[in-house]
């Protein structure tokens, strides 16, 4: 199915990197494809305080920060205090693609990640994913934020791989009440 | 028995939906387009920055060849140029920069510790953004640009290999 055309212009996008030309980069992109709120913050505290003053539907985060690290500020939105969104959909972009980086980004809370060099199109690409695939929110004894399955299947029988998993029976999924 | 941990699902109310609207009939490809003309406009400000960082990488590699690679400032200015060459060149038509960048940087974060062999083995990096850099090489840079991936990457298999 070809990707559809979305007019932009209402959404609100917070842009948070300390070097400052890629910032600028993120910026053009963003402005181009037709955002015309958007704010930047070159560090982490500089983000939480536009976000707690500001209405904002995305955050574009560089994940190696100065200062407070992206795996701060991501737990620290995620935390939802003092009148922070905790639900605000997040995209991490970095240029450090190991495993290990892209997996903390994703076990911290992230909703997307996007692969630096960055271009047009992937931006464009996952603020698209945003809007056509919201994914449901998981809070377990270790982690808050987007599902990390990007399917769910009731019906699943195989291996649960996720550390605090349990059975079907034990959880509190009204997704999965409805859909029995 | 202990509890079992509880999980909570909660349903996104996906609020950014409601803020946006179909264009019917427009190709995404203009938006794109549109987007990438705004950083091709950046063009000319991404040659200095790539030219300021090959001579600050050049600065850096000396004083790491110094100490052996026992210098962490110098390595961390290393890194952090390299870095920012990765994360930047590909979005100017210098996907061969961010390739040597990256591999640069992975040497860099999986060595357990860099000494005289491994400040070599960056060395080896940085002689080749020099090259890119004074010969211009844009995109992949061809038969070229293969080669100088192929050689770093045999570098660093030998190197893996010796450990």
């Amino acid at each position: 199915m070809s990707m559809k055309t979305y007019a932009l212009e209402a959404v609100s996008v917070l842009v948070v990197e300390d070097n400052r030309f890629m910032r600028t980069i993120l910026v053009n992109v963003i402005k181009g494809l037709g955002v015309t709120h958007v704010l930047e913050a070159r560090e982490g505290n500089e983000a939480l305080e536009e976000l707690r003053n500001n209405s904002i539907d995305i955050i574009i985060m560089d994940w190696e920060l100065d200062g407070m690290t992206g795996s701060k500020l991501l737990q620290t939105v995620r935390s939802g205090k003092r009148g922070l969104n905790p639900l605000i959909p997040v995209i991490v972009v970095s240029a450090n693609t190991i495993a290990r980086n892209v997996l903390q980004a994703r076990d911290t809370g992230m909703t997307e990640f996007l692969a630096k060099p960055v271009s047009a199109a992937a931006i464009y690409a996952r603020i698209v994913s945003i809007i056509e695939n919201p994914r449901r929110f998981v809070r377990t004894g270790s982690y808050f934020g987007p599902d990390r399955r990007r399917r769910f299947d009731p019906g699943y029988l195989g291996p649960k791989r996720r550390a605090d998993d349990r059975s079907m029976d034990d959880v509190d999924d009204i997704d999965a009440l409805n859909q029995a | 028995m202990a509890d079992k941990p509880k999980v909570e699902f909660i349903d996104n109310p996906n609020p950014i939906k409601k803020k946006v609207r179909i264009e019917q009939g427009t190709d995404p490809k203009n938006l794109i387009n549109r987007a990438d003309k705004q950083v091709a406009k950046l063009s000319g400000e991404f040659e200095q920055i790539f030219a300021d960082n090959i001579l600050a990488l050049g600065e850096a590699m000396s004083m790491l060849r110094k100490t052996d690679g026992d210098d962490e400032v110098a390595l961390g200015r290393l890194r952090s140029l390299l870095h920012d060459l990765r994360g930047q060149a590909g979005t100017f038509g210098y996907p061969l920069v961010s390739q040597v960048g990256d591999s640069a940087c992975k040497f860099i974060d999986l060595s357990e510790q860099i000494a005289a062999t491994e400040t070599e083995v960056l060395g080896m990096h940085v002689d080749a953004l020099k090259a890119i850099s004074q010969a211009k090489i844009k995109g992949d840079g061809g038969p070229i640009g293969a080669e100088l991936m192929g050689g770093l990457r045999k570098v660093i298999l030998k190197y893996n290999d010796r450990r």
